[in-house]
């Protein structure tokens, strides 16, 4: 045992103190003494005393006991008092505490206990007794102690993690072109990440003079790793560098996505994508996709008698199986169209019955919506209705064109 | 979910039922790369008491057809359910796998070489 009993001048951490470190409060020296030499032959178990009830709480904040003993009668403070007191005091109020009292009284115990002691032993006790208690409390406060530490580095890194995946979605809403409000053809959309960042992305923009692309994809897996992945993408498409390829041709452009991911591709991860160019000249959409959604075209000769095709994709996602023969297809846009191009997340909504939202269900909403309602919005309130939930579980990416 | 194995002429038969939702991701791939590592490369998947699969879930057979490839093996997927089938054939997904109305078929065709189970 060592023996400290002047408090140290800093206040040590909590949670640093692993040593078995008890205070005993009581006005009664002698008892200090009878204490002290039953603790003074574990020589892991440090003992500071405190004579003087009225600055224990000083005491015990400077040396950071792992189990106070105390007595209950005292001349300058009540012993039951400054139980309260410990109990009040932040830095103590976890900290196991042991009446030693020579009161035997039930009454007298149960108000100790009812107050916040944790243990009663009638003075004095055996030595083995006393040091078995003093470790028994003394572990599990240590423990505790750890445990909190733990949970406050893994709340740390959680926070920094989220953090992270914030940086991570700001810079990905930051390469998403603005909506085109104005002129023949009108671009909106509504990006909103989810807290674990779905890997979604997408874009549109003029090839040339007479040629509009438009594209969505959809990074398989969550977090920054997928986030990135889908930017890698993009990039590879706003820079137009894909090999050989026109940016024209729908078809080409998956295969050459294909090709250049093929091989980069690992830990499970591929994408899926809808890349469409429409024809200012000829109104023709082309379009393929790669194990993507299909995108939903509301076509014909007024808004009230338009009819619905689904863009269905004509091959399996991006990176997964080399040489697929991407082709493009292609439909020519009547006077009045609307295009809304998304990812999965639109619809994979987990209901609050547990069912799932499915493709099928979010068709039949689109189409039972009036026209020219703000559909991107009314979905995004249905869906969290489904779900019971403002925050979603996958990225939520919808475009929405109109002709 | 609940994924159950068996052996059936030499061929791991597995059986995915339940729902194959994004929770289940991490569990049944890494049970599929166990299977698939410490199998002979041909494996059935019977999804017939697999009553419903999301995107997450379509990337655990994408990765089991992963697994089988690095092995260069074989796999199948057999008897799909209709909400199981219309996920697959809306992702394309479907065209990777050889797709078998049972079980018997699928073990059928990987027992005879010049059976129909795509070469992964």
């Amino acid at each position: 045992m060592t023996t400290a009993e002047v408090p140290s001048s800093g206040t040590q951490t909590i949670a640093s103190t692993r040593q078995v470190t008890v205070l005993l409060v009581d006005d009664q020296f002698i008892v200090s003494e009878a204490v002290r030499r039953m603790l003074s032959e574990e020589s892991d178990i440090q003992f500071h005393y405190c004579r003087d009830p009225t600055e224990a709480i000083e005491y015990a904040n400077a040396v950071s006991p792992t189990v106070i003993l105390q007595d209950l009668e005292m001349p300058e403070l009540d012993g039951l008092t400054l139980i309260k007191f410990f109990r009040a005091n932040p830095s103590t109020h976890e900290i196991p505490l042991i009446v030693l009292s020579t009161k035997e009284e039930p009454t007298v115990k149960a108000e100790a206990f009812s107050i916040g002691a944790n243990d009663y032993m009638v003075k004095l006790p055996d030595r083995l007794e006393m040091v078995a208690r003093v470790r028994y409390h003394s572990k599990g406060y240590i423990a505790q102690l750890e445990r909190n530490e733990a949970y406050r580095k893994l709340a740390e890194s959680e926070k920094q993690l989220a953090e992270e995946v914030g940086e991570a979605a700001k810079y990905v809403r930051s390469l998403l072109p603005d909506p085109i409000r104005l002129g023949p053809m009108r671009v909106d959309w509504r990006f909103l990440p989810s807290t674990q960042l779905g890997g979604d992305s997408f874009g549109y923009y003029w090839l040339d003079e007479d040629h509009f692309a438009i594209y969505l994809l959809d990074v398989s897996g969550h977090g920054v790793g997928a986030s990135l992945l889908s930017v890698s993408a993009l990039n590879v498409l706003r820079s137009q560098t894909l090999p050989n390829t026109d940016l024209k041709d729908p078809g080409q452009v998956l295969r050459g996505l294909n090709n250049a991911f093929s091989e980069e591709l690992h830990n499970n991860k591929y994408f899926t994508i809808w890349y469409g160019v429409f024809c200012k000249s000829t109104r023709e959409l082309r379009w393929s996709g790669g194990g993507h959604p299909p995108a939903l075209l509301f076509n014909g000769s007024q808004r009230e008698e338009s009819r619905l095709t689904q863009l269905k994709s004509c091959g399996p996602m991006i990176g997964i199986m080399p040489d697929v023969p991407y082709i493009s297809q292609s439909v020519v846009l009547e006077p009045t169209a609307k295009l809304y191009v998304f990812s999965d997340g639109v619809y994979e909504i987990r209901q609050v019955d547990g069912e799932v939202w499915q493709f099928d269900e979010f068709v039949n909403y689109l189409c039972a919506a009036p026209v020219d309602a703000p559909v991107m919005d009314q979905l995004l309130i249905h869906i969290r209705d489904l779900q019971g939930s403002e925050q979603l579980d996958d990225d939520f990416s919808m475009m929405e064109i109109d002709w | 979910m609940i994924i159950t194995q068996r052996s059936e002429q030499g061929i791991d038969v597995v059986e995915i039922s339940g729902r194959l939702l994004m929770a289940d991701v991490d569990e049944a791939r890494s049970s599929l790369k166990t299977i698939v590592t410490e199998g002979n490369g041909k494996l059935v998947l019977d999804l017939g008491q697999l009553s419903f699969i999301d995107s997450s879930g379509c990337g655990v057979l994408i990765a089991a057809l992963k697994y089988i490839r690095m092995r260069e093996g074989k796999i199948a997927l057999c008897a799909l359910t209709r909400n199981v089938r219309a996920l697959l054939e809306l992702t394309k997904v479907i065209e990777l796998f050889s797709v078998f109305p049972t079980t018997d078929a699928a073990l059928e065709a990987f027992a005879d070489q010049s059976g129909d189970p795509k070469q992964a």
